[in-house]
């Protein structure tokens, strides 16, 4: 397998492998988050492709090294994106209508807030990561940012199920009583 | 703040986060079954002190291996008020179904690693902090191959095994290894194995995956385990036990160093003790 690199090498010369290399390097564990979240296989596949066109739109001229971070929260990206269509076509109440009329006009004016919220949060959130041990913050990190299932995140930290349920809880409780102190918690 | 705010935030983190939560990887756990539980605690024994003498232990107790292990003098000075209390209804042990063979290392190649001493300075420089019991109940003190631990590393020098192991029991044979007590054909006392790179799951005893529950202790995740430990002799026709003792484990992780402790013939009190001062950082009150 071709080293980051080089694929991203491949990337700047405009070459198809680059993406053949990509999927082959990652595109299991691209496909196992996109499908955590979106739990639908058809529709994981197309957010892995999406994510695809978006590296290959974004590179050049990004140039990512390490490559996996960076296309994992593209996948995440698209795949939460699905998600959270796919919620709001089921919930077809008036009041979510309205709403997402309302989403259209004033899209904009969020997203940037939106934005700037959540890279504030994401700031107090690498705080808060700080403070927890490695297999914590790995514990955390597969649960929130990879979608692991319990069972998963067990088998690769080698703890039982029971005990990843019990320490999320306390890292949770943990980061509730880090955010309120920083008056985050809203 | 919403779950879809939450979630963008955890796209925006760093990327060295996401690295560190793909390139984690436990060790390779090492399991294997003993019929003899008896046998396998006397490999452990004899493997600890002629593999892994180790020793973090209190200033005290280092000086002299031949004392008798004390509380930490720091804690003398701390009102007894200010002591955390931990409540036994709600440490929960889980029955251990089987013990793996925990004397079990991983074999480095000499070829491409190389087995180097460190001192107690040495210990405490990589660890951070002196990761020892604050707490050791009276009666049993520091082994004396305490002092050094012997540790791998790869011809770049990077540790590769940092795994240090203290004991502290009841008293010792002229070798250094624990000594059986007089009625129980068992060691009395413990002993504590400390990793950062995480070892520690090559050599953990085996539980009923649904079945083990860790408890809390000030924040931290505890698994305890216990056993009801059968020791020699055995009776020739019916392979029956002389008797029964205690065994307790404790694996919890704390300040980016694992631990495990496996105590023998001792009060669960007394584990949680030793247990919850480590985790605190000074003595404990363990009540019911």
């Amino acid at each position: 397998m071709l080293d980051d690199k080089k694929i991203v090498e491949l990337f700047f010369k405009r070459s198809e492998q680059a993406i053949r290399e990509l999927d082959s390097k990652y595109g299991k564990t691209c496909y196992t988050l996109a499908f955590n979240i979106v739990n639908c296989r058809r529709d994981a596949e197309e957010c892995v492709n999406d994510a695809y066109l978006g590296a290959w739109n974004a590179i050049p001229p990004a140039r990512p090294i390490p490559l996996l971070p960076y296309i994992l929260k593209i996948v995440r990206n698209v795949s939460l994106k699905a998600y959270w269509r796919k919620e709001s076509s089921k919930r077809n109440s008036t009041y979510t209508v309205a709403m997402e009329e309302l989403e259209a006009c004033i899209a904009d004016k969020n997203n940037v807030e939106d934005i700037i919220e959540a890279k504030e949060l994401a700031s107090t959130i690498e705080s808060f990561l700080d403070t927890l041990t490695v297999k914590e913050r790995v514990i955390f990190m597969r649960r929130y940012a990879y979608v692991d299932t319990y069972s998963d995140i067990a088998k690769r930290v080698g703890i039982s199920e029971k005990n990843v349920s019990v320490r999320l809880a306390l890292i949770r409780k943990k980061m509730k009583k880090y955010l309120i102190e920083r008056e985050r918690f809203i | 703040m919403n779950a879809k705010l939450f979630s963008k935030a955890i796209g925006e983190i760093k990327d060295t986060y996401y690295e560190e939560a793909a390139n984690y990887r436990r060790g390779k756990p090492v399991w294997v079954k003993w019929g003899s539980i008896a046998a396998c605690l006397a490999v452990v024994v004899f493997t600890a002190f002629s593999v892994l003498p180790a020793y973090l232990g209190q200033q005290s107790t280092m000086d002299d291996p031949n004392k008798t292990a004390v509380k930490n003098p720091d804690n003398d000075t701390l009102p007894t008020t200010d002591n955390p209390n931990i409540s036994m209804d709600k440490i929960i042990f889980n029955e251990i179904a089987e013990l793996s063979d925990a004397a079990r290392k991983k074999w480095y190649d000499p070829e491409l690693y190389d087995t180097i001493t460190w001192d107690k300075d040495k210990i405490i420089d990589y660890y951070g902090n002196d990761p020892t019991s604050m707490y050791v109940p009276d009666g049993l003190t520091a082994a004396p191959g305490n002092g050094t631990a012997r540790v791998f590393v790869d011809k770049y020098g990077n540790v590769v095994e940092d795994t240090v192991w203290l004991g502290f029991f009841h008293d010792y044979y002229e070798d250094g290894s624990p000594k059986f007590t007089e009625d129980v054909a068992a060691v009395n006392g413990f002993s504590i194995t400390a990793s950062k790179i995480g070892l520690l799951n090559d050599c953990l005893y085996i539980l009923p995956e649904n079945e083990v529950t860790a408890s809390d202790i000030g924040g931290t995740a505890v698994t305890f385990g216990y056993r009801s430990m059968p020791y020699g002799p055995y009776d020739s026709e019916t392979h029956e036990p002389s008797g029964y003792y205690d065994m307790y484990v404790a694996e919890f992780e704390y300040d980016g160093i694992e631990y495990q402790i496996v105590a023998e013939q001792m009060e669960a009190e007394e584990v949680v003790k030793v247990v919850s001062s480590i985790i605190f950082g000074k003595d404990v009150t363990v009540g019911k």
